[in-house]
């Protein structure tokens, strides 16, 4: 007789439950966008309210001045910028998240725009400094500076009136001419990333 | 006799659990593949599957409407209206670091396409997931792409093909019913030559001449 633990078919029955739990463990997770950073590093918060706040500035406004750490370990301010070059304010919501994740690595591809267009960018998100670093490695690189609104938590984006609810920022754009007056607004749909081709129109407008 | 039937058993549960894993890693194999934009909803569409017959906007570019032998200003292209029995399809993405890496690659595929004697009989388009007509654009100026390139931006044509990560490839062969998929892949290849190897022996493409493209009705969405 075969001792209990060994009869074969409750072994083909464990081997299946094995099988079931080996391949529901290398399950993908819910979502849907791509990401260069691995799925099991994502972070899928779902579907969000499209936006969840209310601006404090308006196209025309003069565009609050900030200094915030970067993950380069030096600041970046506004005013640094001022009279030489327009600034691309990108805020996204959050590190580890599915579209923020596929968001700037685009604007890598697009450099040579934003450049033609005498634009920097400035990163924006309310992570802190050690997260938005390996965040930033696991994307492959940004060639512009990822800041961290992290401390006073948010205080950048609530004084462009882009903080939400919850303690992340909307994804949000703001372009700035060297002037310092705020160009363009978009304060996009969480959800979704916006299109390059509206951000360009924009930047050739600054001409 | 007991011991040895004690000892298959747990031989056998063994090679149950091992196979079990195995079967488990191959079928994520595509999803773990190194150099690639992982898509956490990817459900490929299996290889020997018909592809589906693929509406894809314009506009053209008048290089692409003479490549796929349509009228400039036509607003769309039916995939199954394609010259060639062969399709290299590369879904891809601009916001994808491993697209962006892949773009001399494919460029240089598609020019061993041409110095192979391939180009009446293996074709390649590439899709952009979720990328806009400028987005697309940004990545045919860029890698100076010399093949067709369709935009996506609502993500319908890719959720027509299984939502999957980026750079991904389908290879597909004509039957007498439409575009077979005969092979497909996840992520960078390792260089044009081997790729293309592959290629021809899946789908058994040989060098023909490149068939006249002529602008017909076909860009009106007609079947054949």
């Amino acid at each position: 007789m075969i001792p209990n633990a060994l009869n074969p078919s409750k072994m083909c029955r464990a081997g299946l439950l094995l099988a079931i739990l080996l391949a529901a463990l290398l399950a993908p997770a819910p979502g849907f966008c791509q990401s260069p950073v691995p799925p099991e590093l994502i972070y899928n918060p779902g579907t969000l309210k499209p936006v969840d706040s209310t601006l404090r500035v308006a196209v025309g406004d003069k565009a609050p001045d900030f200094s915030l750490p970067t993950i380069a370990g030096s600041r970046v301010s506004l005013s640094q910028y001022a009279g030489k070059k327009n600034v691309l304010l990108t805020f996204v919501p959050a590190a580890w998240t599915p579209i923020c994740s596929g968001q700037w690595p685009g604007y890598n591809l697009a450099r040579e725009i934003f450049e033609k267009h005498d634009t920097v960018l400035i990163g924006i998100t309310c992570d802190n400094v050690p997260t938005l670093h390996a965040w930033v490695k696991e994307m492959g690189g940004l060639w512009f500076p990822v800041a961290s609104d992290f401390w006073p938590h948010g205080a950048v984006s609530a004084a462009y009136g882009v903080l939400r609810p919850e303690g992340v920022s909307e994804r949000a754009l703001f372009l700035i001419d060297k002037k310092g007056v705020i160009r363009f607004i978009d304060v996009h749909d969480i959800n979704t990333r916006p299109d390059l081709g509206t951000l360009a129109e924009e930047l050739v407008k600054l001409q | 006799m007991k011991f040895f039937r004690s000892t298959l058993a747990m031989a056998a549960l063994t090679l149950f659990a091992a196979l079990a894993l195995i079967s488990s890693l191959a079928g994520h194999d595509a999803a773990w593949a190194a150099n690639a934009s992982q898509s956490p909803e990817m459900r490929p569409l299996p290889v020997g599957q018909a592809f589906p017959d693929l509406v894809l906007q314009g506009p053209f570019t008048p290089q692409e409407a003479t490549q796929l032998g349509i009228k400039p200003g036509a607003k769309s292209f039916r995939l199954a209206d394609i010259k060639a029995d062969t399709v290299i399809l590369v879904v891809f993405s601009m916001y994808c670091p491993f697209c962006q890496k892949e773009g001399p690659a494919l460029v240089e595929t598609n020019t061993l396409i041409r110095e192979r004697g391939l180009a009446g009989s293996v074709a390649m388009v590439g899709l952009g997931a979720g990328n806009s007509e400028f987005e697309v654009a940004i990545y045919r100026d860029k890698f100076k792409v010399d093949f067709p390139l369709f935009h996506d931006k609502d993500f319908a044509a890719y959720k027509a093909m299984g939502q999957v990560g980026t750079p991904f490839y389908y290879i597909l062969s004509r039957g007498p019913n439409g575009f077979t998929i005969v092979d497909e892949s996840l992520g960078c290849m390792t260089s044009p030559q081997a790729f293309l190897d592959s290629v021809q022996a899946k789908t058994g493409a040989k060098p023909s001449p490149v068939q006249e493209a002529k602008p017909d009705a076909k860009a009106k969405g007609k079947k054949k």
